[in-house]
């Protein structure tokens, strides 16, 4: 059995137009984290992240043009897949996540999990907000059509072990986002959740505002209740 | 029966189409297999609007009231079909577009950590074996150069 320390771990940092935040986050990951690997996913931005990015000489990938969260993280996770990780997991560039959950998160996926969601709610109570009521919603549909419950769906801190890794870099339809985790424990993955407080985005405004939230959450239902019938469930390997 | 303003409109707009995707092909604007649709599709409009009794036939067959509602429901049904089938040619080509930019981005990325390697032992080399100051300024001129190229 390998120690989760001497597991290779590739953290995908997705970035478009994150100057104010990006450099704050890379710093504490490169000094506090040194054993995690990084990548910045640059999705074409407009504003100085890629002359941040080559100043500091992070590690990252430019996208000659702008195509979208799902596709620079699948980027990412062609990389990893390439580079031989054994996970890699998707990690906000706006400052909301804590690399002090990884760990937490890499021991839960030695136990022979192949997802592991940094979630708010695994301790704590959820609030009732109108956010969360969306959360409650997509967490329902989840829990109808998979019979799992999960807790926090709509964290955007998943951990991927090289089989579902490697269907995340292969295959159409596999953003990150909660329809694809449905969709991946219907195939027949196991999913695990583990305890990750989240804080503020430290600058800059998020992109969810109310009319996208309630377009996100009508998507995501849909997706999650009617469209994943009709999908072609993924071969998940055992070892 | 189908009045005779609507067969004139008829004649005359599937005669257009047939000539507008003749014209297409000749240009080398449409692919000779998309545009067999066109060409079936203007060439049925063609029979319908010279030879009526065939959509009075139509009519009858599925209970229209009238030929003229057949055509247009018939026409509609095409219309409906060649739309979904762009509609999946489209997420077929925007699925190709991202692979190529993701493929991209990649390649990119390793041939830049080769030529970055490449570039240091260069120039360790340089200043190990190189005493000359003008030519180790005219090497590393070139060296910059290919790697703008």
């Amino acid at each position: 059995m390998v120690k989760s320390m001497d597991r290779k771990v590739l953290i995908i940092i997705p970035a478009y137009n994150e100057e104010k935040n990006i450099e704050y986050v890379i710093h504490d990951l490169e000094t506090n984290y040194p054993q995690y690997d990084y990548i910045v996913i640059n999705d074409g931005s407009q504003d100085h992240t890629h002359e941040i990015l080559h100043r500091n000489n992070f590690n990252h990938i430019d996208m000659p043009i702008n195509v979208g969260l799902a596709c620079g993280v699948q980027t990412g996770m062609m990389y990893a897949y390439n580079h031989g990780y054994d996970y890699t997991m998707q990690y906000d560039g706006d400052g909301q996540h804590d690399a002090a959950y990884i760990d937490d998160m890499v021991s839960a996926m030695e136990k022979g999990y192949d997802i592991c969601i940094g979630s708010r709610f695994v301790t704590s109570k959820k609030p009732s907000s109108l956010r969360m009521f969306g959360s409650n919603i997509i967490q329902a549909a989840i829990k109808v059509t998979t019979g799992k419950t999960i807790k926090d769906p709509t964290s955007g801190m998943r951990m991927f072990n090289r089989t579902t890794m490697k269907i995340m870099a292969n295959s159409i339809d596999y953003g990150p986002e909660p329809d694809t985790v449905a969709h991946l424990i219907r195939s027949g993955a196991k999913v695990i959740e583990v305890q990750a407080n989240m804080k503020e985005r430290i600058a800059g405004e998020s992109y969810l505002n109310f009319s996208r939230s309630v377009k996100y959450m009508l998507h995501m239902c849909f997706s999650i209740l009617f469209v994943q019938w009709c999908r072609k469930k993924s071969h998940i390997e055992r070892r | 029966m189908m009045s005779v303003t609507l067969r004139v409109v008829l004649i005359l707009v599937s005669l257009l189409a047939v000539i507008y995707t003749l014209r297409k092909i000749r240009k080398a604007q449409l692919n000779i297999d998309d545009a067999i649709y066109w060409i079936v599709l203007s060439v049925l409009l063609l029979i319908l609007s010279i030879f009526p009794q065939t959509a009075e036939w139509g009519a009858q067959l599925l209970g229209f009231i009238s030929p003229s509602n057949f055509v247009i429901v018939v026409m509609i049904f095409m219309v409906l079909i060649k739309l979904f089938q762009v509609a999946v040619d489209l997420s077929i080509a925007k699925y190709r577009l991202n692979l190529l930019i993701q493929k991209m981005a990649l390649l990119n990325k390793e041939t830049d950590i080769e030529s970055r390697n490449d570039n240091k032992s260069f120039t360790e080399d340089c200043h190990t074996t190189q005493n000359d100051t003008t030519i180790n300024t005219s090497i590393s001129d070139t060296a910059d150069s290919t790697i703008k190229l």
